[in-house]
């Protein structure tokens, strides 16, 4: 039993991080019909940007910024940990709404297999740039929570860590405010309008390009906390958020593509069976991701639109 | 004024086969103009421009975003690589790689169908999702310590071919030398590619072909007309598949080392980028696509633009981001992709009328329709 809840522990915090990706990617497709694939890179570039203004080491090139003293000049540079981590999420914010007004607010009408090779393109332009400007070694980052040996609290006679407690904390906190500028603001309704019938919206007067920006900031600040999330507690590389998008794309069709409860439900799915899988079954971990794949597989063929998806109706 | 010619006129044939024979000329002519090394990358493009052409099946003229053949290029070469290395053929010699590769694609379908059938069910981007999953988990399969997989495909460190394609006597005297064997290897490649793109081609135009796209356009349309759907998806799945293991064969054949890292989500990412860029549902597209990733990517490789204050070195990361920034707007500005792009071009300078095609049978004409005929 303690082994269970351990393990129970173990898998929280990548649930967390998936979750919070795949709310990312849930939002954009939602309202657009678009998946996109750029947003772990848009999110490792934030969270690099972050690590600049904490005044982090930097090394390479573009990192020389930080010793330039170009940045000097910043009141209260460098800052401390959870405002660098604020500030990479007003970055990845502003970031997510540049791309959907210079990039896809002019694909409006392509084919939903150029716009996927557009953020696929947009995703090898991010790991070159977030690659050329900081190296592809994996560095440490500066700690958000306490991230020592000891920080944990016992729980059932197991180890639950304050960087699983503080990412819980601070998703749970992104979600209500997400909640409430979704149902109690009139930027939020207007997006909900959207999300349910574009055209309809369009024709009452809601400004769609402006009111999809801010699903886009909503999922690119999303993407940015989640790489800070798991910055601060593993050593990061260019790469490390493109394996938990991985895992955050199939937490997101567990869920179902459109249901926002469906990708926080899919995300603690699949990290508590990314866990649990090789834990009681003694497999090695790269059979672990199949035994993850075929689960995916059996809960869509008997729900293809995931868990919570709205099942879609065919008219003949 | 456009020049206009009648399909299948004296005219309309000559043109054709002055077109095939330019091509013709030009295929054989490659490896001879290019140096060694360029000859290899031409080699590369074509096993990718043949994986693209599986893919176009499945994805362009099927409809279905199965993103995961990566997957099958891999098991191709994997097949390749354990039969021409570790098994006896008949207890006689090792297997050669003709013998090999047919082998490897009649796996490779036999995979193909299987996947087909969660596809018979999941739709859209959820299918895409499971088959970038799949392709994401690929490598972590190939090396595998148990089962003896890691043993045949070579594991992290991969496997290097020592049975390897190289010229024989009589090659050598026509001027193929052993030192570079590219320049070999690109005929039978080439030949391969060409037999494959003259099957796909037929396939596409003929009934089962039309079938794959009448399920793309109208599903339910398609099923009342007649078409068997789970038959036409299932074979669709394995013919694509099976090219796919064509092209990890070949590659197995031309390159003489495989590891797993190779066949992952960067490939699958590589042959939906060629196929985008190329044109979705064209056949030709599935050349043109394979060469811009092999060759663009080359190229912003060797790129260096001084901008004053700083200059871009393609050397490093930097050219994939520019390769990325490419891919981005040629996408902008042929979204339909190149062929596409070039059809509409060559349309404004020739133009090709369609004959009319004689009927099989007389057309009853309206008014004497039988009363079971008429449509509401």
């Amino acid at each position: 039993m303690d082994l269970f809840i351990q393990r129970l522990f173990d898998g929280l915090f990548n649930g967390a991080i998936y979750a919070s990706l795949a709310l990312a990617l849930v939002t954009i497709y939602r309202s657009t019909g678009l998946l996109n694939f750029a947003q772990a890179e848009l999110a490792t570039f934030s969270a690099y940007v972050g690590l600049v203004l904490a005044g982090g080491s930097m090394g390479a090139s573009f990192g020389g910024l930080a010793g330039t003293g170009l940045l000097d000049g910043l009141p209260g540079y460098p800052f401390s940990v959870p405002v660098a981590v604020l500030l990479a999420t007003i970055f990845g914010m502003v970031a997510g709404a540049l791309l959907e007004v210079v990039i896809f607010r002019g694909l409006e009408r392509g084919s939903p297999l150029a716009l996927v090779n557009v953020t696929i393109g947009l995703l090898i332009v991010l790991s070159g740039l977030t690659t050329q400007f900081w190296g592809g070694a994996a560095r440490i980052f500066p700690q958000l929570f306490p991230a020592d040996f000891d920080d944990f609290v016992w729980i059932g006679g197991a180890r639950l860590r304050y960087t699983t407690i503080g990412s819980w904390a601070t998703l749970l906190v992104v979600l209500v405010v997400i909640t409430l500028l979704m149902n109690r603001t009139k930027a939020g309704l207007a997006f909900r309008a959207i999300t349910s019938n574009r055209e309809s919206a369009r024709l009452m007067g809601i400004p769609v390009g402006r009111t999809l920006m801010l699903g886009w900031a909503v999922a690119g600040g999303l993407g940015a906390l989640a790489a800070c999330l798991t910055a601060s507690v593993v050593s990061f590389s260019p790469f490390t958020m493109l394996g938990a998008l991985i895992y955050a794309l199939a937490a997101a069709t567990l869920g179902g593509l459109d249901s926002p409860k469906g990708a926080i439900v899919g995300g603690i799915i699949v990290a508590q069976a990314q866990t649990m899988i090789p834990g009681y079954l003694g497999l090695p971990t790269e059979l672990a991701v199949v035994a993850a794949v075929i689960v995916l597989v059996v809960v869509l063929l008997f729900k293809p639109s995931g868990l919570f998806g709205t099942v879609r109706v065919e008219r003949v | 004024m456009p020049i206009t010619v009648q399909e299948n006129s004296a005219q309309h044939k000559l043109h054709r086969l002055i077109g095939a024979g330019a091509f013709g000329a030009v295929l054989v002519a490659l490896p001879f103009i290019l140096p060694e090394f360029q000859v290899g990358r031409l080699n590369r493009a074509i096993y990718l421009a043949v994986a693209i052409l599986g893919l176009q099946l499945v994805l362009g003229y099927g409809g279905l975003l199965a993103l995961g053949h990566s997957a099958f290029i891999g098991t191709g070469a994997f097949i390749t690589t354990w039969l021409v290395m570790d098994q006896p053929f008949f207890g006689g010699d090792f297997w050669e790689f003709w013998m090999a590769i047919p082998i490897a694609m009649l796996v490779c379908a036999g995979a193909g169908s299987l996947i087909a059938v969660p596809a018979l069910r999941i739709k859209g981007l959820y299918l895409a999702l499971i088959t970038i999953a799949l392709a994401t988990v690929f490598p972590g399969l190939a090396k595998i310590e148990s089962f003896g997989i890691a043993e045949a495909t070579g594991g992290v460190n991969g496997r290097e071919l020592t049975e390897k394609l190289v010229p024989p006597g009589w090659a050598e005297s026509l001027g193929f030398s052993a030192t570079e064997p590219g320049r070999y290897r690109y005929f039978p490649v080439v030949l391969l590619a060409i037999a494959a793109f003259w099957v796909v081609n037929n396939l596409i135009k003929s009934r089962p072909g039309r079938s794959v796209v009448a399920i793309r356009d109208n599903e339910t349309g398609a099923a009342v007309s007649g078409v068997d759907l789970t038959r036409t998806k299932v074979t669709n799945f394995a013919v694509s598949a099976s090219l796919g293991g064509l092209a990890g064969g070949m590659w197995a054949m031309d390159k003489g080392f495989v590891a797993e890292q190779d066949y992952g989500f960067v490939l699958a990412i590589d042959l939906l980028v060629g196929l985008v860029i190329g044109g979705v549902a064209t056949v030709p597209g599935a050349v043109v696509g394979a060469l811009v990733v092999v060759f663009i990517r080359e190229f912003t490789k060797g790129l260096e633009i001084p901008l004053g204050f700083y200059t871009i070195d393609g050397g490093g990361p930097l050219s994939q981001a520019i390769f990325g920034f490419i891919l981005v707007v040629v996408t902008f500005f042929a979204p339909g992709g190149l062929v596409w792009m070039f059809r509409l071009i060559k349309s404004k300078f020739y133009q090709v009328i369609p004959e009319i095609p004689e009927l099989s049978e007389p057309v009853i004409p309206l008014g004497q329709t039988e009363p079971a005929m008429v449509m509401s």
